[in-house]
């Protein structure tokens, strides 16, 4: 073979991987495609009902996003899904959400394992008072990790994975709370991956952040989608549309549409959705 | 998509900026209907004042076109539209290019009369006649489809140009037959030939502006369809 056939090969265009890039159709999704399933899912807050016979899937290794304005229940059923809604009063929650074969609200699903399996990111970054290490090692530790080699191990991989390793390798000691809003949130994600979950689950992960971070962070979710299914809340719908893979739209507490990305913002099927996304009057 | 609503968005501007480059559009459709028809009287009569105004509009089609392009940069960059919008400025963005290489080719054709001389006077072929008339008419219903959003009339205009295509090969055929019998027309049938290459190529462009109207009506990409593809597409979803 010679130089130009050579270059030619390196170069050359590889289709699978180009159709493994693209979201499919909803539609087209095959059963190992889908991580998550919600069916008929409806929630209280007390006698208020905030979600309605939610049905929708949530893509395996894609990040889906919900948008829709404030009030619509995007965070409700996020929440949902590491069965965070359990810690407010008065709320009740019907229908299922399969992961694993088995529905999270199953009174034999153990929380504490399905919030291993489902790690969450806040709008406000929120590192403990801790050491940047000890931000990582600590739930690791409660895990039962305990060798120091290996926490090393994993500290080093999860603040990688969170792009945050070159920033932080020489202060790994430094108190977490003395970084900056980007970093620390950073570091909040490089903990929630330290634990190995399946799905990640981010409330306006970017909403408190400048845009050079934000932008860093929209980058660390582009690369962390091989590892994770993620899930993200945001009111920014560029942010959405550079993102996720798929969007679903909500409106006073039901999922109106969910479509890939690219056909939902470019030709959304519900009007109310068009309305929104185009910034018109409901 | 409805209907193209300027008044719905929470920004004043934003449907202001839309409703300039919906309107800009509508302009330069009118402008080069206009230099289409003044290239062909100029060159059926062998009009000079006419010949003149066509390549002095041309500036002002070129200007146009500038004048909407950066509009719609202007919008993608301040707007970042999604949705109907985006598809508007889109569909906006390659009509108008679309127009503008229409109006190079009117030029084309006073440029062939110039050359063509007394000539160009006796060209009235029945079927060239045809050819000219159907590809006015197939501009003209692109241009209602783009007012009113109508993906039925943009595909009639499209299966016009369908037709026209035909028709020019079939032209296209009758006249190399001629050159090869009629020695002394060879010229003659030689300029109807360029003549009617030109008329192809406005109506491959005005076929393309009624594909791009389906693309802002439905939504869906046409570009490389076939009319059946696209029939299906306006139909099937009309039903709906």
């Amino acid at each position: 073979m010679n130089n130009t056939q050579e270059m030619i090969t390196e170069k050359s265009f590889d289709f699978d991987d180009a159709m493994k890039a693209l979201a499919k159709p909803l539609h087209l999704l095959k059963d190992d495609d889908i991580a998550i399933r919600v069916k008929d899912v409806n929630l209280f807050y007390g006698t208020k009902q905030a979600l309605f016979n939610v049905n929708m899937v949530i893509p395996k290794k894609r990040v889906t996003a919900y948008i829709g304005p404030s009030g619509c229940g995007k965070s409700t059923l996020l929440r949902c899904f590491n069965r965070m809604n359990d810690l407010v009063d008065g709320c009740r929650v019907e229908g299922e959400v399969i992961l694993d074969g088995e529905n999270i609200f199953d009174l034999i699903v153990e929380v504490a394992e399905l919030r291993r399996k489902v790690g969450m990111v806040f709008q406000k970054p929120n590192p403990f008072p801790k050491s940047i290490y000890e931000n990582i090692a600590y739930g690791l530790r409660i895990q039962g990790i305990n060798n120091k080699s290996k926490l090393d191990e994993i500290v080093e991989r999860s603040l990688k994975r969170a792009a945050l390793w070159e920033e932080v390798a020489d202060r790994l000691q430094d108190n977490a709370l003395g970084l900056s809003g980007g970093q620390q949130q950073r570091l909040v994600i490089a903990r929630a991956v330290a634990i190995e979950p399946e799905v990640l689950l981010l409330d306006e992960p970017c909403s408190a952040l400048d845009p050079i971070s934000t932008f860093k962070v929209e980058e660390l979710i582009d690369e962390l989608k091989v590892h994770y299914t993620i899930i993200i809340v945001t009111h920014n719908m560029q942010q959405a549309a550079r993102v996720s893979d798929y969007t679903a739209f909500m409106y006073l507490g039901e999922m109106l549409e969910m479509q890939d990305t690219k056909s939902l913002f470019t030709n959304p099927k519900d009007k109310k959705t068009e309305d929104y996304i185009s910034g018109r009057y409901g | 998509m409805e209907k193209i609503d300027f008044t719905r968005h929470i920004s004043k501007g934003f449907n202001r900026d839309l409703e300039i480059i919906f309107n800009d559009a509508n302009k330069m459709f009118k402008l080069v209907g206009k230099q289409y028809d003044n290239s062909l009287l100029a060159f059926f009569n062998n009009d000079e004042k006419l010949s003149h105004d066509v390549i002095a509009n041309e500036e002002k089609v070129n200007s146009l076109e500038c004048d909407i392009s950066e509009e719609c940069v202007k919008i993608f960059v301040l707007r970042q539209p999604v949705a109907s919008d985006i598809r508007l400025v889109l569909t906006v963005s390659n009509i108008i290019k679309l127009l503008e290489t229409i109006s190079d080719k009117c030029v084309n054709i006073v440029n062939i009369s110039h050359s063509c001389g007394e000539r160009s006077e006796g060209i009235k072929l029945n079927s060239i006649n045809k050819l000219t008339l159907d590809v006015r008419s197939a501009l003209d219903m692109t241009l209602d489809a783009f007012n009113h959003l109508d993906s039925l009339k943009a595909l009639m205009a499209i299966k016009i140009c369908f037709e026209a295509q035909m028709n020019h090969e079939s032209i296209t055929r009758q006249l190399i037959l001629d050159m090869m019998q009629d020695g002394p027309s060879f010229k003659k049938n030689l300029d109807m030939l360029w003549f009617a290459n030109i008329i192809a190529d406005i109506n491959d462009n005005i076929s393309n502006i009624g594909k791009v109207i389906i693309y802002l009506v439905k939504g869906k990409d046409m570009k490389h369809a076939d009319i059946q593809e696209i029939e299906n597409e306006v139909k099937g979803s009309h039903n709906h």
